[in-house]
């Protein structure tokens, strides 16, 4: 302790914890600090220990957000005659001759990299379908997206992503491609909302088969009408041990198979079904309408069949 | 000063023991000494595992000299201790990388280490030394805090950190300072090169 103590002064692996914590936006500054600061960060593994990642693909931009604890960092790409806007807060800086999603690619890269440990939540929301002349304008846009992000790594190299809750807002075919990008060995829940999906195709069937879909062990799905689970089992669902799902059709015998599974597993919690039609001649307890939020947080009513288990 | 008249200093006037508690009494390397409980000591395993070793009675932590501590000043060992009593008991925090390491600031953390830069470095070091994991956690955290929307420029003055000018400045004076012969062997070589020289030799 003979120097004066400062981060100058600091031997690395405490340097190291103390830059770990000051969070992503806070890391990148500190990379212009110096060149000996910004080899530091660079050479060594960083964890930027983030809780969160959020990214909302619009039509011209994408927002990413980064949350570790309390503390969040916003950076939205927007695209622009000269190349990119990027936009942190109040600060708006353009980047010449970049295009807005190579940039935020490249940025996300990095983050993936310098993730160590588990995602707690990574929710990636596409662009939703809105005029019938644009429809194939945004499915275009999503593929695109989701073609990316299917090329990022996870920690280390590794070909999947640490990612404890998965929320992914988009069509059934987008929903399986990210799916399959998470390491089953960490998720534990899967939320997916599904209000669009007139140009894709239901597979419905596809997505139960992932692995990772066997390894949650809660589901959220919110979906219209006709983008629910169709023509499925609902028996496929008895290893979630805490669901909400929306399902097309449900018989009177898979409800009673999938009580008995329920009965049989020590660590079930709850289960919500919400259907459309109902085979089975016995009657089942049900509630006509519920309140659920939308995509954007806005409260809708929907008047539906509503099975709540236990 | 000797040690029998070194000041002793009670981290926690409260936690003078009324019942038959086992206090132990450390000294840091300026020779200022603390009576710490046993339950506060857990929160270090590094003295922990000392004390553990040690196997002292209660009449050995009175008779037998202070366990000296020489690394750490009086100053930072006395804010070490007042947050060992303070936590005392609380569950160690294990970081097996596998998670996000989300730390917040408690309330009394926040008061005890609303200190200078230079100590609270020095406190880092202490909890580092000592492995004090959630001392370590929150300190750094402080630190870290002081980086929220900082320029480089900012940054550089909060951290006291050089510039790559300054930098490069400092390193040529240690080196002249090793040898300063150097620089004039450097003003020599600029000076042939004016005059057209090839070659310095």
């Amino acid at each position: 302790m003979g120097e004066r103590p400062s981060l100058a002064t600091m031997p690395n692996e405490l340097l190291k914890i103390i830059v770990e914590q000051a969070g992503y936006m806070s890391i990148q500054r500190l990379r212009l600090v110096n060149h000996a600061f910004q080899e530091f960060i660079e050479d060594s593994k960083l964890d930027y220990s983030l809780k969160e990642i959020s990214i909302q693909l619009l039509f011209n931009q994408v927002s990413l957000t980064l949350k570790q604890g309390k503390d969040s960092d916003v950076i939205v790409y927007k695209q622009h005659e000269q190349g990119t806007e990027i936009q942190i807060g109040s600060l708006r800086v353009v980047k010449k001759e970049v295009n807005f999603l190579d940039l935020f690619f490249c940025v996300l890269k990095d983050v993936f990299k310098n993730q160590i440990s588990t995602i707690g939540k990574l929710n990636i929301e596409l662009i939703r379908e809105w005029g019938s002349d644009w429809k194939e304008r945004f499915l275009h846009a999503n593929n695109y997206f989701v073609k990316r992000l299917q090329e990022m790594e996870g920690p280390e190299g590794q070909d999947q992503w640490r990612v404890s809750m998965i929320r992914v807002a988009g069509s059934h075919d987008h929903t399986k491609g990210i799916l399959s990008m998470v390491d089953p060995n960490y998720l534990n829940r899967i939320e997916f909302v599904c209000n669009w999906n007139r140009l894709n195709r239901n597979n419905s069937e596809e997505i139960i088969d992932l692995v990772q879909w066997k390894s949650a062990k809660e589901l959220y799905c919110l979906m219209g009408y006709c983008q629910g689970f169709r023509r499925l089992d609902v028996t496929k669902f008895s290893h979630f041990e805490k669901m909400e799902v929306n399902i097309t059709t449900v018989t009177a015998n898979e409800l009673h198979q999938l009580i008995k599974s329920y009965i049989e597993n020590p660590n079930f919690k709850s289960s919500v079904i919400l259907y459309k039609n109902y085979q089975g001649d016995e009657p089942i307890d049900y509630i006509r309408a519920r309140m659920a939020q939308n995509r954007y947080g806005q409260l809708e009513e929907e008047v539906e069949n509503y099975y709540r288990i236990p | 000063m000797s040690v029998e008249n070194a000041p002793v200093v009670d981290v926690d006037e409260a936690a003078i023991p009324v019942e038959k508690k086992m206090y132990y009494r450390f000294e840091s390397n300026d020779k200022k000494e603390f009576r710490v409980s046993e339950l506060a000591i857990q929160q270090s395993e590094t003295l922990n595992r000392l004390v553990e070793a040690m196997g002292y009675t209660s009449e050995d932590v009175e008779n037998k000299p202070a366990i000296a501590i020489e690394n750490i000043d009086g100053k930072t060992l006395k804010l070490v201790f007042q947050w060992c009593e303070h936590h005392k008991g609380e569950a160690i925090p294990v970081d097996d990388g596998s998670v996000p390491k989300i730390v917040e600031i408690p309330e009394f953390d926040a008061k005890l280490m609303d200190i200078d830069n230079g100590l609270l470095f020095k406190l880092i070091w202490a909890a580092d030394y000592l492995n004090i994991v959630q001392l370590l956690n929150v300190s750094c955290k402080k630190v870290a805090n002081m980086a929220q929307g900082k320029t480089p420029a900012q940054l550089r003055r909060v951290y006291l950190l050089p510039s790559d000018e300054e930098d490069e400045a400092a390193k040529r004076a240690a080196q002249e300072a090793q040898d300063p012969r150097a620089r004039e062997v450097e003003e020599e070589f600029e000076e042939r090169k004016r005059q057209g020289g090839n070659s310095f030799f």
